[in-house]
Parts: structure tokens; C-alpha cells; sequence
């Protein structure tokens, strides 16, 4: 039966070509876009190297200081009262907040409160760090740095292309050491095949090449990166700087992702003990461990509740699929309803040679998904030149979107969805026809 | 074989009654080949439709094989259908999309016969109405002859107790439809397939075992 099936579908689609064209190019372009979109986000979101651990990691990227005073005041109201006006008073007594100064976390702040966290395998604190302009062959580029201890080389699982990470001694022990990545080799070194012992000179001092991390696509700040350096180097002033704010970041490894509660509840019990300096006109303290969903979207949507982020980044996500599925689904409905009305002549017939409802529907169904199986392989060679297009292009700056496999499964299951509620409803309904009806309606 | 008892059709729209049959009752036996003769209009073939379980009576019994059709499921039905009857229809019904071998295979689809077999019974059916030499062409590139013949071969692919065949000649010239008629006496006679036709042409009528006339919706003798 699935052999004629095929074999029909295939001809109902090379005779109805303007139909045939109208709903391929609908599809593919559809789930170009979704599988673009579905790349981005497994990109930035998804658990690839180096972020491998992505549900059981938790960031703190931001410190709060905030000044909260009691405030009050009087709402008065007037009413009448047999005839003779009375005024009500009420106090309202409450907490605003009229100073805050927001910013990554000082060194100190971490070193001393966030190491001997509970629910947790491993962390690392890292500092963003200047832009350097380096000057080779004749040519000037900037690269970004970020200052890392030896941890962090565990807590993510970086891809090196040459060498390996440093360890703790050369942390200790301040070596000129750096870690590049892809895209700096080849700016720096051209053609040179093996980088490893080369240096790098940064602001006058010699750095040497220890490793090369391969591209990946994410693009989030904390691993994107083109040199990685100890944070050893920073300057023991900024390191011992006693205020809670400062330059940076601490990220954890959970023993298991539903521990972040736990990890939340113990850190807002320990924010309670630190002191703010005295010097400062601050009163509170605010410090709350991320997922890194919950980062991401707080840096897009902010929200001093992180969660309500998330929740309004799923809410602009799912409509916005919801759209690019639902809006090409209606079209394409319509067009199959138009398309199966026309053969409803051999509905008549299928159905007084004993087909029934569900061997109609299926068909169709059938039918339906081969076409948008063609429209899926058309779309994935798309999305495969738009990825490589916006790649090239940097567009997203040093995101990359890569196409993983997950990303095509998923992109299957919504092809997948997309053919066959495309093709359910205009079946189910023309399955309905009457015999009778169906066999009046046009002629072989 | 069929049974009929005081069928009648009514069709109603929000305005209208329209009396299409009234109160038919006929019985067909095993081998009978039964021709339905009338003026446009009269009835002719909705009553080969409710006889082929293609549409409801308003009111009134049918037995097919001492079976009370009216009684099953519309899955059932199409069982029935599929497994009982064959039909022929005026403008032929085939797909255009599919070969003629395609074509004639269509009921054994339905039935689950496995590729292979459903081909054997196709070439063998295309055989005995004389197109086994076209059956990769398809619907199109046959005369209309060719395509009644190519719908007779799909009817008896399945060999069904009973062929309903409405107007088979109707579309086609004399010399064609003198052919589309030989084969279904033949099938008729070798196979005893019970037949009720519905047919303008009193010559094809008087070929069958018996005729009965319809006017405005009811029996006349």
C-alpha cells in the first residue's frame, strides 16, 4: 500500500507544479528559518563544548548593593458623612530602594565567602580582561582577553587543538603563559602549523603559547575569548580590593542541576554575613546564583528576578516559533484543501472500492509529509548555506551557529509535525465527502 | 442476493422536500443481470447507489447475502463494499494519476493482498477484457472504450458477488458500447456475477434477465 502511496504522491506532485512550487518554497523557507533559530539557540544554549555540563552549572555574574529605607506616607480620603465631610487617614509604611550600583563580583568577595560552597563539584572565578591591540606583520587587531584560574580549564570542557590548559603551580607561580584561541593563531601566526612555545606580546610583555582551543559556537563572554591568561596577573591591588564590587565571575559545577535551590538558599544565607563597607551609604547585599538560561536571559530581558526573565524568554520564543509553524501551517492547509477538493473523484472512487476513513486520511497524511519531507531536505540545504552566510558574514560577532545533530532532529520532529498537521486537517475533512457528492464532482 | 423492501429517498433542503424514490421494492437473485430503464430524473441512479451502500435510503430494508446492510458502521460498509460489490460508473472514475494496472489494483489494496498477488489479479482481470497490452498507460492515453473496459477490470479484480454499473455505455459509441456489453453478459454468464445496470439504451436493456422501469421515483411496470 505505501508503494502506491509514494508512487501517487510523487505523481500528484510533479502534475500540480504551480501547487507543488507554492508549498515547497512555503516549507523550506519555514524551516530554514526554524532551523536557523533552532541553531542559535542549541548554539548559545545547548550542552556542547565547552559548556558540556550546561544543566549543572550555575553562575554569579552580578552583585547588587543596594540602599533600602523605610518609607511613609499618609493617603488621605474624604467622605461624606450625613452631610458633614470627614477626612480618613491612613499610614503606608514601606521598603524602597533609592540607590543601587550593580557590577560582577570583586575577588575578594568570592575568595572569602563562595569556596566552600555545599551541592558542589568544582567552580572557578574569572575576570574579564582589557582588549589588547597587538601589532604583527604590518597589521593592527584587538583581541579580548579573559584572566581564568586552573579550575576553570575543568569546569569547562574546552576543545584544544594544541597543547592543554596550565596548571595550578604556573598560576601560582605567575609564568608568562597564554592560552589562544583558533582565530588568534592564525591572525598572529599565519601559516605557522604548530604554535606551542611561540609568544605573544601583549602590552610590551612576552607571553608563551601553552594551548590552542579550537572554534565553538556559543558566543557567551565568559568562554568566548581570544586569549586566556592567569588571573595571577591581574594586579594585587585590584585582587585585594576589599569592596564587593568588582571585575568578576564565578562559575559552579552542581552535583546535580536540581541542587541550584539548595546552592540559591545557601548563598543568600551567607550574603547576610558579609559586611558592606562602612564608608558606603549601602544596606543590603544582593547576590543570586544563575542558570546559565536564567543568565542569558536576564541579559536580554532584564528582570531583577531572574526567573521571570526566563519566563518572558520562553513566552517571546515559543511565540515566536509558534508563529513561523502556525502562520506557513494555515497556508498550507488551505492549499491542501484546494489541492484534495480537486481529487475528489478518486475520493468517490477509493471509497465505494472499500477504502475508509482512516485508509483516506492516511494517505493524504502520507502524501503530505512526502512533500514535506522534500520541503525539509530543501530547507536543511538552505539553513546549511544561510548558517555558513551568517557565519562568514559575522553578523553575530564571535557567536558561531554550528548545525548539530541535535539540531536536526529537532528540525526533523518539527518537519515532521508540520507535514502531518498540514496535511490531518485537510484530509480528515475531505474524507468526510460524501461518496455520492465526491463522485459528482469532477470526471476521469 | 439483494433484497429491497419499500425503500424511499428523500432529499430535503431548508425549503424542499423532493421525493427522489418511493417505495421500491425488488429482489435480485444470485446470476440475475437486472437493467434499471427510466427518463432522466426518475430515480435510476439513486437507486443503484442505495443498492451499492454508496448512499442511505430514507426509509425502507435492504438484505444484500441475507445480510441487513442498513445495520453496519460505515467502516463495515466500506468492508462490505470492498469485499461484494464492484462498480462501473458512466464517466469511468479512473485515476489519472496512476497506470492502468494501478488502477485495476485498487480494491485489492483495500484488502491487504500483497503486492505481488494484487498484480497477478490485475494482469489476469485487464487480461479478460482485452488490455493486458496497456496496462502501464494510463487513463489518458486510452479511447473511452478502453477506459470503460479498464473500469469493468477494476470491478471484477476483486470477484465480486455483484456489479453495479451505472450508464456503462453512455459515454461511448455504439460499436464501443456493443463491447462494453458483450463483456459483461460474458462475465454474467461464465462467472454468474450477479449485474444491475442502469441504462438510456432499451437494445443493452433487453440483453438482461429483467427490466424494471422507474417514474418520478417509483416503480412501473
Amino acid at each position: 500500500m505505501f508503494k502506491n502511496y509514494i508512487k501517487l504522491a510523487f505523481k500528484v506532485l510533479a502534475r500540480r507544479k504551480f501547487f507543488t512550487f507554492i508549498s515547497l518554497f512555503g516549507i523550506s523557507l519555514t524551516l530554514m528559518i526554524l532551523m536557523t533559530i533552532t541553531a542559535f539557540i542549541d548554539s548559545e544554549l545547548g550542552a556542547h563544548p565547552p559548556i558540556s555540563d550546561i544543566d549543572k552549572m550555575a553562575f554569579i555574574n552580578e552583585v547588587s548593593k543596594k540602599r533600602i529605607r523605610i518609607d511613609s506616607s499618609y493617603t488621605r480620603d474624604t467622605t461624606l458623612v450625613n452631610g458633614v465631610s470627614k477626612i480618613d487617614s491612613t499610614l503606608n509604611v514601606r521598603e524602597v530602594n533609592d540607590m543601587t550600583s550593580t557590577s560582577s563580583a570583586s575577588f575578594s568577595v568570592l575568595d572569602k565567602n563562595f569556596r566552600k560552597l555545599p551541592y558542589i563539584e568544582n567552580y572557578s572565578f574569572f575576570s574579564y580582561g582589557q582588549v589588547y591591540d597587538v601589532f604583527k606583520n604590518n597589521s593592527k587587531f584587538a583581541l579580548k582577553s579573559i584572566y581564568v584560574d586552573a579550575a576553570y580549564w575543568q569546569v569547562f570542557d574546552f576543545p584544544f587543538l594544541e597543547g592543554g590548559p596550565y596548571s595550578k603551580q604556573s598560576i601560582q607561580n605567575q609564568e608568562q603563559i597564554v592560552i589562544i584561541n583558533k582565530k588568534t593563531k592564525e591572525a598572529y601566526f599565519g601559516d605557522l602549523e604548530q604554535v606551542l612555545g611561540e609568544e605573544i606580546i601583549l602590552d610590551g610583555k612576552h607571553y608563551q603559547v601553552v594551548g590552542v582551543v579550537d572554534d565553538f559556537g556559543n558566543s557567551r563572554p565568559f568562554i568566548k575569548s581570544d586569549l586566556y591568561l592567569p588571573y595571577t596577573h591581574i594586579p594585587s591591588d585590584i585582587l585585594n580590593n576589599p569592596d564587593v564590587l568588582g571585575s568578576f565571575e564565578a562559575v559552579f559545577t552542581l552535583e546535580k542541576s536540581s541542587r541550584i535551590k539548595g546552592v540559591k538558599a545557601e548563598v543568600k544565607r551567607i550574603i547576610g554575613g558579609i559586611p558592606l563597607p562602612a564608608d558606603q551609604e549601602f544596606n543590603t547585599l544582593e547576590i543570586a546564583p544563575l542558570t546559565l538560561s536564567e543568565a542569558y536571559s536576564k541579559s536580554l530581558i532584564y528582570n531583577e528576578d531572574a526567573s521571570k526573565s526566563q519566563w518572558y524568554m520562553i513566552l517571546i520564543l515559543s511565540g515566536l516559533l509558534g508563529l513561523f509553524i502556525f502562520l506557513p501551517t494555515i497556508n498550507l492547509i488551505n492549499i491542501n484543501v484546494t489541492r484534495i477538493l480537486e481529487r475528489s473523484s478518486e475520493i468517490g472512487a477509493r471509497k465505494a472500492f472499500g477504502a475508509n476513513r482512516t485508509n483516506l486520511v492516511g494517505q493524504f497524511v502520507f502524501e503530505n509529509v512526502i512533500l514535506t519531507l522534500i520541503g525539509g531536505i530543501i530547507g536543511l540545504i538552505l539553513a546549511l548555506i544561510l548558517l555558513n552566510i551568517i557565519n562568514s558574514s559575522e553578523v553575530l560577532g564571535d557567536g558561531k551557529l554550528l548545525f548539530q545533530g541535535s539540531t536536526f532532529v529537532y528540525s526533523f520532529l518539527i518537519t515532521m509535525l508540520f507535514g502531518i498537521v498540514s496535511g490531518l486537517i485537510p484530509a480528515w475533512r475531505m474524507s468526510k465527502i460524501h461518496i455520492v457528492n465526491a463522485l459528482k464532482e469532477n470526471v476521469s | 442476493m439483494i433484497q429491497l423492501n419499500n425503500i424511499s429517498k428523500v432529499y430535503k433542503t431548508k425549503t424542499i422536500e423532493t421525493l427522489a424514490l418511493d417505495n421500491i421494492n425488488l429482489s435480485v437473485e444470485k446470476g440475475e443481470f437486472l437493467s434499471i430503464m427510466g427518463p432522466s430524473g426518475c430515480g435510476k441512479s439513486t437507486l443503484l447507489n442505495i443498492i451499492g451502500l454508496l448512499d442511505e435510503p430514507s426509509s425502507g430494508m435492504i438484505n444484500i447475502s441475507d445480510q441487513a446492510i442498513l445495520e453496519y458502521k460505515s467502516k463495515a460498509l466500506a468492508k462490505f463494499r470492498n469485499q461484494k460489490l464492484g462498480f462501473i460508473f458512466q464517466s469511468f472514475h479512473l485515476i489519472n494519476d496512476l497506470s492502468v494496472i494501478d488502477n485495476v489494483e485498487l480494491p485489492l489494496i483495500y484488502r491487504n493482498i500483497g503486492s505481488s498477488e494484487r498484480k497477478k489479479l490485475a494482469e489476469e482481470a485487464l487480461e479478460s477484457v482485452g488490455l493486458k497490452n496497456r496496462m502501464k498507460h494510463f487513463p489518458s492515453q486510452l479511447s473511452g472504450g478502453q477506459k470503460q473496459r479498464v473500469a469493468i477490470a477494476r470491478a471484477i479484480v476483486g470477484k465480486p458477488e455483484i456489479i453495479l454499473a451505472d450508464e456503462p455505455t453512455g459515454n461511448l459509441d455504439s460499436v464501443m458500447g456493443g463491447e462494453v456489453m458483450d463483456i459483461l453478459l460474458k462475465l454474467n454468464k461464465e462467472n454468474s456475477t450477479t449485474i444491475v445496470m442502469v441504462t438510456h439504451d432499451k437494445l443493452m436493456a433487453e440483453k438482461t434477465h429483467k427490466l424494471i422501469r422507474l417514474f418520478d421515483g417509483s416503480q412501473v411496470n
